[in-house]
């Protein structure tokens, strides 16, 4: 299995070219500010970089994939399943839509409609979770446009803007990812 | 006793490997008549068991076969060449003393290997592969929910002939889970 193939995107490999990309976003407050912990302090050169190298060289467990643009190749942003339990057939999946011009797009749409035919298809998973800011409305009905399912919420686990924020938890089994393709 | 019993039995226990075990591996491994039936024309030296023991020991799906009534050391058996992905694994055992072969001891410890196999590890295909001529071992499988997958000819040279060799599998549902049950 190589790239992941849609009608406006590509699911492709990382390359070391995309670095500069995924530097524009890395302490951009507009994208970051959703995503985990680990972008609370400013991230370094390094941190990217480090991240990037263990990616490249498959030293970093999971599935990653730079979303591009189909054509030209060119970087849109990461999606990655991680955390991949090779008994329960489970990974996290994450995803950012580096520029703030790709955003509203329906890119990440399509990119996790790709991402979820490869893990259930081709990487044989039972199960993909995420979690999401309360707040985060339009990611939230993206993910229930995929098909994905709230499946509870974890209260006042994210303390960001000076106040304790809810993160809900959101899943999607195989059988039901199959009968929304029918 | 450095015996652990991981799996469960009603007449046997699977414990991980003791590499302590080495000099009574290296006796049975030296035996020509348990050499060809695994298939090895090699002569091996404490030395080298001991290691190969050492290297078992810290992978996790090698067992030692231990009986349970008195702890006694009996073979060994193994899941490997194990995909993640696909969902699928090689096995293979040895009852290494003569005399406790015949008992149902290869029986009861394939079963519970197995059962860890699907039930704890989520396999869905497990394979194994014996030599044409060990047909107590292809009726033990048989009996246990392995079917013949097809047979590799004249691939296995020893005494002085060519052997063939049976390859075998079983999903999770083929597995007779009730041959575990106490007689």
């Amino acid at each position: 299995m190589g790239h992941v193939v849609g009608e406006r995107i590509v699911l492709r490999e990382y390359q070391i070219e995309d670095l500069p990309y995924a530097r524009a976003w890395a302490n951009d407050p507009a994208a970051t500010e959703m995503l985990s912990s680990s972008f609370l302090m400013p991230r370094t050169y390094d941190m990217t970089e480090n991240y990037y190298r263990s990616v490249l060289s498959g030293s970093n467990p999971g599935y990653h994939f730079v979303i591009a643009h189909r054509e030209s190749q060119t970087y849109i942003g990461q999606i990655d399943l991680t955390d991949v339990n090779q008994v329960n057939r489970c990974a996290s999946l994450g995803i950012v839509i580096g520029a703030p011009k790709e955003r509203g797009q329906g890119y990440g749409r399509e990119a996790i409609a790709l991402l979820l035919g490869y893990a259930f298809l081709e990487a044989n998973l039972h199960r993909i979770e995420l979690m999401v800011h309360a707040g985060n409305l339009r990611a939230i009905k993206c993910y229930e446009a995929c098909g994905f399912q709230r499946e509870g919420v974890r209260r006042e686990s994210h303390f960001g803007h000076g106040k304790y924020h809810d993160i809900v938890q959101m899943g999607i089994l195989r059988p039901e990812w199959e009968a929304a393709c029918q | 006793m450095s015996k652990f019993p991981r799996l469960q039995g009603p007449r046997l226990y699977l414990s991980p490997v003791d590499p302590a075990d080495a000099e009574i591996y290296t006796r049975w491994l030296n035996d020509p008549d348990l050499l060809l039936r695994l298939g090895s024309y090699r002569t091996l030296s404490l030395a080298s068991e001991r290691e190969f023991l050492e290297r078992m020991s810290r992978e996790p799906y090698n067992f030692a076969i231990v009986r349970a009534g008195d702890d006694r050391l009996l073979g060994n058996c193994s899941l490997f060449e194990m995909d993640p992905v696909f969902r699928r694994a090689t096995c293979g055992l040895f009852l290494g003393d003569p005399e406790s072969r015949g008992q149902g001891y290869g029986t009861e410890a394939l079963a519970l290997l197995l059962i860890h196999a699907f039930d704890d590890l989520n396999l869905q295909n497990v394979m194994l592969s014996v030599f044409a001529f060990n047909t107590p071992a292809i009726r033990c499988y048989q009996r246990l929910g392995f079917r013949t997958i097809g047979t590799r000819r004249q691939c296995y040279f020893a005494k002085g002939a060519y052997h063939d060799e049976v390859l075998m599998d079983m999903l999770r549902e083929d597995l007779r889970r009730d041959l575990l049950q106490t007689p």
